[in-house]
């Protein structure tokens, strides 16, 4: 039994790899490997991007006496992207998963359903993790020889520590079960919505401030702040056990086991019942009213507007670009005298270098947002109705982009605005500006529905593996980036003569080049496969 | 109303329809059946433009789905059997939707839902998240949203499953109904005693192929539905 319920998860973490997502069919063993090797690639990227950093500065940190801070602040990283990772992906495993209901009908434990689940999400924040910790590992045994004891640990250390990220996204996961239980649905929404962005933002912030961390670090295990101790000792633990302390290590071993049992325990106690809910809170007997009617394409907009703001894991999985944007606008504003300033002496030294740079951060931010990519797989079984309705498949592909294109270029735009203001002077700087994230972001939907027409997801399980384990999300993720880094590579190589206008100019012609091809794909060949589906 | 000529469907090498023919005429209700993967839903998926498929024509209202899926979509309605629709959406919410689509004013889709909600007594949890309905309250959506734009052609797929018996009966009713005005039906169903007292006309399907087509008298004569069906499938 263990066995089974061990292949099925297993089965559906890493099904993108062995199905494909149009025609459900089994791929070929060459295409197993390429979608396998696409896979390392990615996770081969990140982990040399990670250990170039590790080279630079292992030698600065490792050798002082606060050494172990170095990897404790690795594993704050490592537990941000773990949890960033897992977070909506337990909720909706764990309790918004479709075959719940029929695995609680079988002879199984629910405990053992739980920790099935659990494992996966466990498996997920591993991957992450070990791509994060493993080339600071890497780099320490390469400079210092550590002998084999601290190997040993680093392995250890490598495989427990994950579960601090789990236990943390359950903890989270099991409140916005909780809530969805208790509260109407539309307040329900937007207090999922609160809880999952104030979450997200914190670990960003988090995230952002991870230099400070190693003067909290010392300072707590210098000056003996209890408070700071506790939130901080798994870290300092973590990071002690990395140079070989084999108490540090124990002493971590046993913070885990006992939140991971602790929030089994607490999980466990309401998981039959809070994941076999069907009832989504109290709701109001239909009074009749006036129905207000809509056009097709404003109805189309409508059902995908009210589609992505009905789950927490789809709109904030979707659109962390959108809300990295937002965040940005707002720091921008609030630090508006401070990057005028900064801006200013950019100008005196090279006015071009705030303009570029400007549009290559808000390019990356852009290209975060998978709302398109991710628009096809979400209608899962739900694609009968529109294809026995009246609608055409260039109207359903119209309304899907439109609405990655509100998300992304609204935010995009008040940045680049605020942005524009900031590099006056030369008038074509603001222009452009504002004028090549747009046409990126416009791309970038594009690029997003033509990778979901090629890899939808359609036969999902739970909704997570429709908008974050999708080929066409990370593809699309991967060549915008791409793209972004491409166009910053030939920047840094062009002739000190060439003129950074031009360049633009160059730029924006390619984007809408390449807009244009994609549009025409999408309408000619794209509706063909979706008829297909 | 419908006319299918020499329909065939197959998937890869087997043939799931094959030289299928069958018209209905208006004021109609045909019964389809056949044992479980006889070809209905894929004939069925065919007919309302969801499937495309290889040889023959299916014309609606004069209308080849083949050429003009659009404007033959507009006089359909389907009805699956399974009632997969918007979870995210309420149930007033699905049927404004629906009526959007299909352009039909306000003032009419307002009567229209009151009038259907009220019979099949679903009225009341119109407010509620359809995500939260029952199997049957679903289906009970789905066939109030199948009759919002008042189609010339409904087609159903299983429409009695999941249904109580009260809201059976409304069902029976409402397709009788539809088809003294003028409308016609045709729907598949495993409940032949159902098929007998409901069809004008019934046709049965073995292994893709049409085996047995007419009036329900041509088809069952002085025996019942169920001992010719049976005695077919055991040819």
């Amino acid at each position: 039994m263990v066995k089974a319920l061990f292949r099925k998860q297993m089965l559906e973490v890493f099904d993108v790899m062995f199905r494909h997502g149009r025609n459900q069919r089994q791929r070929t063993y060459i295409g197993t490997v390429i979608s396998v090797a696409a896979l390392v690639f990615v996770l081969y990227i990140l982990g040399r991007l990670l250990y170039n950093i590790a080279d630079v500065t292992c030698e600065l940190f490792v050798p002082t006496e606060y050494g172990w801070c170095y990897f404790a602040v690795v594993g704050i990283l490592a537990t941000v992207l773990g949890v960033l990772s897992s977070v909506f992906t337990v909720h909706s495993t764990v309790y918004q998963a479709k075959d719940n209901e029929l695995l609680l009908s079988m002879p199984i434990p629910s405990g053992m359903i739980l920790g099935m689940r659990l494992f996966s999400s466990y498996v997920i924040c591993f991957v992450f993790e070990a791509v994060s910790i493993l080339p600071f590992y890497l780099v320490y045994w390469k400079i210092y020889h550590p002998g084999a004891l601290p190997i040993l640990l680093d392995l250890l250390t490598l495989i427990i520590f994950p579960v601090l990220a789990l236990v943390i996204s359950c903890a989270l996961g099991w409140v916005l079960a909780l809530l969805n239980s208790r509260l109407p649905k539309r307040i329900r929404n937007i207090i999922n919505f609160i809880v999952s962005f104030v979450f997200v933002v914190y670990f960003l912030n988090i995230c952002i401030q991870a230099s400070s961390y190693m003067q909290v670090l010392q300072n707590g295990a210098a000056k003996g702040n209890i408070g700071m101790l506790i939130a901080t000792y798994p870290f300092v633990c973590m990071g002690k056990a990395a140079l070989g302390s084999i108490a540090p290590f124990g002493i971590l071993l046993l913070i885990l086991v006992v939140l991971a049992a602790f929030v089994y325990l607490l999980l466990g106690k309401s998981f039959r019942s809070l994941s076999s809910m069907k009832n989504q809170g109290r709701t109001r007997t239909y009074q009749e009213k006036s129905l207000r009617a809509s056009s097709l394409n404003s109805a189309l907009l409508k059902k995908e507007f009210r589609r992505y703001m009905s789950n927490s894991s789809y709109f904030m999985n979707s659109s962390i670009g959108s809300i990295l944007l937002l965040l940005t606008f707002v720091l921008m504003i609030w630090n508006y005298d401070k990057l005028q300033n900064s801006i200013l002496q950019l100008q005196m030294f090279d006015n071009k270098i705030p303009v570029v740079t400007g549009i290559i951060v808000a390019c990356i931010m852009i290209g975060i947002n998978t709302i398109s990519a991710s628009s096809i797989s979400v209608e899962g079984k739900n694609l009968w109705l529109m294809r026995s309705l009246p609608v055409s498949e260039g109207a359903l592909i119209n309304s899907k982009i439109l609405l990655h294109l509100i998300l992304t270029v609204i935010p995009q735009l008040m940045c680049s605005v605020v942005l524009a203001i900031l590099v006056k002077g030369v008038a074509v700087h603001s222009v452009l500006v504002v004028l090549v994230p747009f046409l990126f972001a416009v791309f970038s939907s594009e690029l997003g529905m033509m990778l979901n027409i090629l890899f939808p997801k359609l036969d999902w399980v739970s909704e997570s593996n429709a908008v974050r384990r999708n080929t066409s999300t990370r593809l699309s993720v991967l060549i915008s980036w791409a793209t972004v880094l491409v166009a910053s590579i030939v920047f840094r190589h062009l002739p000190e003569s060439t003129d950074v206008i031009h360049y633009l100019y160059v730029l924006a012609g390619l984007l809408v080049v390449m807009i244009i091809g994609l549009y025409i794909w999408i309408h000619r060949k794209g509706e063909k496969y979706i008829e297909a589906l | 109303m419908l006319n299918i000529r020499n329909l065939t469907k197959s998937y890869g090498n087997v043939k799931a329809v094959d030289d299928l023919s069958l018209d209905i005429r208006p004021g109609e209700i045909c019964g389809f059946i056949g044992h479980n993967g006889a070809g209905k839903t894929t004939t069925i998926k065919c007919i309302c433009g969801i499937l495309p498929f290889e040889k023959g024509d299916i014309q609606v209202h004069g209308r080849s789905v083949r050429e003009d899926p659009m404007e033959c979509k507009k006089i359909i309605s389907y009805i699956p059997d399974n009632p997969d629709i918007y979870e995210f959406m309420t149930g007033i919410q699905y049927l404004n939707f629906i009526a959007d689509i299909y352009g039909v004013d306000s003032s009419v889709r307002q009567e229209r839902i009151h009038r259907i909600a009220d019979q099949l007594e679903l009225t009341k949890d119109l407010n509620q998240s359809v995500g939260a309905y029952s199997h049957g309250m679903k289906q009970k959506l789905v066939i109030i949203s199948a009759l919002i734009h008042d189609p010339k052609l409904i087609i159903m797929d299983e429409p009695f499953v999941g249904l109580d018996p009260t809201a059976s009966y409304q069902l029976k009713q409402l397709m009788r109904e539809h088809c003294n005005q003028g409308g016609s039906i045709f729907f598949s169903t495993h409940v032949l005693d159902v098929a007998e007292k409901l069809c004008d006309q019934v046709a049965i399907i073995k292994n893709g192929k049409l085996i047995r087509n007419g009036t329900m008298d041509e088809v069952k004569g002085d025996s019942s539905l169920e001992s010719v069906f049976l005695e077919l499938e055991e040819q």
